[in-house]
């Protein structure tokens, strides 16, 4: 079992006639993916890699009535109505890799997802792959067996490269991975760290989770308070960056959006301490993560 | 993108939101012009106080000098040119705000920005005004709201919060007004965040936004009218010319990210990172090994080769550099070929081609077409040019970039 993704996962590509729809669509299918589809308004009846195109996520559900999760890779400022679109057709996942859009967006997805019990992956997600089972969105691939490999490590990461070069290690250092998710580094992300810790809390194929964290936010706060409250009762190792961007000051948004220094919050030494205070093992360094895993698989 | 005060009170003002009459001056030589004067003079004589605000980001003008008052119009005039005559964070003050001194009977303050822990907007409000910092360390917290993005901020709402800040009667409503209007003005702007510190409560009991902080989401700018010229009104105090250029790649051109966010640093390592996390490890990394870093940019999400050429024009035009590290994890999809083609090609452009080391380390999509063409690109241009694939690490790489810089030599098996 994985999070997220399974064989029972099919996917609709919004935005899959543009330059990364096709792209990722070829991607995903060759990762063992079932991608049933593509739209892209005003597009219908053109093909994408030999998959039909619709006008509309609502026409797609009815060429495939089993469709449930969609990535979108539409312009930042389509996102805000692509998103609703998808979640107005009843999917129950949503994987946003668009970056650059707008944090009222963001929101407005995040809510009224919320409301109607969709999940929502992103904005600015690399996308989510599962070694072995398949992947959404352009993450990378484990076919590249020295990147992603089958394993029971889960992986949540603020940043879509440090999810290849995260994985990368682990996977050097014989540490397979259960499911790797970009969750992005915006203000507002549909799925934090505790939001999918408690995912990978039910999931038994997973026996530890990585976080790789980022200043800025209270996204590593909060999920410190949910690992103190035992709600998260695996092991946890975490790594934080940006601690250079401190020596800069206030107010700065540095790399991604959301890494942002305000009113003395969000600091890595702050979330370092609060990560640590709840348990979790924090990696000074980024390549000491497959030791400090080691060490908490023995832990347990 | 920060506004300054004038800027963000025009933002205010059309949403309804009262603000102390005022003038703006562009430049120095605005008031000298006769006709500028006689309007000054017209100005002043009808409120005779006024308040004088030297137009940068930053808080604590007063304390600065910054905010200086007169009531005598010769004595404003030489307040005025001693404004001129400053300097904030090195750069000239060029712009000024002259507002009527209003009669001030209290001051509070109101902040909306974006919540991580709700995920939507919340309202702070708070009585006091200006040194909420003060306020803090004194164990004052201003009283918030979280809203609801969906359903909008509700009368009721607004005078709950208001009421739970201390205002009663026809002030709670009052209040409640401003703060409904200041929300709609923070979602119809993509504000990032809005500050009115201090909101003013004058001597006959109207209420006025007394200043305006008000930092405009970047994603948003795009749709909004009112700033089709952004670097215009962009904070030049805060920005350097480099980073104001930077920023400017990529403005109407949505293709990934390249300068968004460009800090001119005080060392000699010129950087050019990928990846939002993984610059930001790298730039630890940098510092761990004993390096100064010229400069913090970040390019990702496939940019085109065009971009990565004027990044890396921008980054490099610096002078005295002693390295220059191109650095990235592995990338998923930025096409590794046209981004470092785009590299070769900004430094083509170049006042004169660097005599400095250079080290590349990245991997991805057509990198081993992109390193050939690197090599050979070295060759014919006599560069002192390291490639690196993922046999080095990050870290591995900037500590290496920081023994070639320094003029060490090269260590071999660093561990990472």
């Amino acid at each position: 079992m994985t999070i997220l993704l399974d064989t029972n996962t099919r996917v609709v590509v919004q935005g899959a006639t543009g330059k990364m729809g096709r792209k990722i669509t070829k991607e995903m299918l060759a990762e063992g993916t079932t991608v049933s589809c593509g739209v892209t308004p005003g597009k219908g009846g053109q093909d994408v890699n030999g998959l039909p195109v619709f006008d509309s996520v609502a026409e797609a559900k009815t060429h495939d009535p089993k469709l449930n999760t969609s990535v979108i890779v539409v312009p930042p400022l389509l996102v805000l109505d692509a998103a609703y679109e998808a979640i107005d057709a009843g999917l129950g996942l949503v994987v946003i890799i668009t970056e650059n859009v707008p944090i009222k967006d963001a929101a407005r997805i995040v809510a009224y997802a919320a409301r109607k019990d969709c999940r929502v992956i992103g904005p600015s997600s690399t996308g989510v792959i599962c070694p072995g089972t398949g992947k959404l969105g352009p993450i990378g691939s484990a076919k590249e067996k020295d990147m992603y490999s089958p394993g029971r490590i889960g992986v949540i990461s603020k940043s879509g490269g440090m999810c290849a070069e995260t994985s990368r290690l682990l996977t050097a250092a014989g540490l397979g991975q259960s499911t790797v998710i970009g969750i992005g580094g915006d203000v507002i992300a549909g799925s934090t760290f505790a939001d999918l810790l408690l995912l990978f809390e039910q999931d038994s194929e997973t026996d530890a989770v990585v976080l790789f964290a980022e200043i800025g936010g209270a996204y590593e706060e909060i999920a410190a308070e949910m690992i103190a409250a035992k709600k998260f009762t695996k092991q946890v190792v975490a790594f934080v960056s940006g601690r250079f961007a401190e020596t800069l000051g206030k107010g700065l948004a540095l790399g991604h959006a959301g890494a942002i220094v305000e009113e003395g919050f969000g600091t890595a030494q702050e979330k370092k301490k609060a990560l640590k205070a709840a348990g979790v093992l924090v990696a000074d360094y980024h390549h000491e993560i497959p030791a400090l895993v080691k060490r908490a698989l023995e832990n347990r | 993108m920060k506004l300054l005060e004038y800027r963000g009170k025009e933002l205010l003002k059309e949403t309804g939101i009262k603000v102390p009459p005022g003038i703006v001056t562009d430049n120095r030589s605005y008031i000298n012009l006769s006709f500028h004067k006689e309007r000054y003079r017209d100005f002043f004589f009808e409120h005779k106080e006024v308040v004088i605000k030297a137009q940068v980001v930053g808080g604590k003008r007063r304390k600065n000098g910054l905010v200086l008052e007169a009531d005598d119009f010769g004595e404003s005039l030489k307040t005025i040119d001693g404004l001129y005559n400053k300097r904030w964070n090195g750069t000239p003050i060029d712009t000024l705000l002259i507002e009527k001194r209003l009669d001030v009977k209290a001051e509070y303050y109101l902040s909306i920005l974006w919540d991580t822990r709700t995920r939507g907007p919340i309202v702070l409000l708070g009585a006091g005004g200006i040194d909420v910092e003060e306020g803090a360390k004194r164990g004052e917290r201003p009283v918030h709201l979280a809203v609801s993005i969906l359903d909008g901020l509700h009368d009721y709402q607004a005078r709950a919060l208001t009421k739970k800040a201390g205002f009663t009667g026809r002030m709670m409503s009052s209040m409640a007004d401003l703060v409904r209007k200041a929300y709609s003005c923070f979602l119809a702007y993509d504000c990032r965040v809005l500050e009115i510190n201090p909101v003013i409560l004058t001597t006959d009991d109207l209420l006025y936004a007394g200043d305006a902080k008000i930092t405009i989401d970047d994603s948003g700018v795009a749709r909004q009218e009112a700033f089709k010229d952004v670097t215009e009104i962009e904070d030049s105090s805060l920005l350097t010319e480099r980073a104001l250029e930077a920023r400017k790649i990529d403005y109407h051109d949505h293709r990934g990210v390249a300068g968004k966010t460009f800090v001119e640093l005080d060392g000699d390592i010129a950087v050019l990172a990928s990846g939002g996390g993984g610059s930001l490890t790298v730039m630890d990394a940098i510092l761990e090994a004993g390096g100064k870093p010229a400069n913090y940019v970040e390019y990702s999400g496939d940019p085109s080769k065009e971009k990565v050429r004027k990044l890396t024009r921008i980054t490099l035009s610096k002078p005295s550099l002693k390295g220059c590290l191109v650095v990235g994890g592995r990338a998923n999809f930025t096409d590794i070929y046209e981004t470092l083609s785009g590299f070769a090609e900004g430094l083509l452009v170049l006042k004169e081609l660097p005599r400095y080391p250079i080290v590349v380390r990245r991997a991805g999509p057509r990198d081993k077409e992109a390193f050939a063409m690197l090599e050979k690109f070295a060759k014919k241009h006599s560069i002192d040019l390291t490639l690196y694939g993922e046999d080095v690490s990050m870290s591995e790489a900037a500590k290496i970039m920081v023994e070639k810089a320094y003029g060490k030599a090269s260590t071999k098996g660093v561990a990472t």
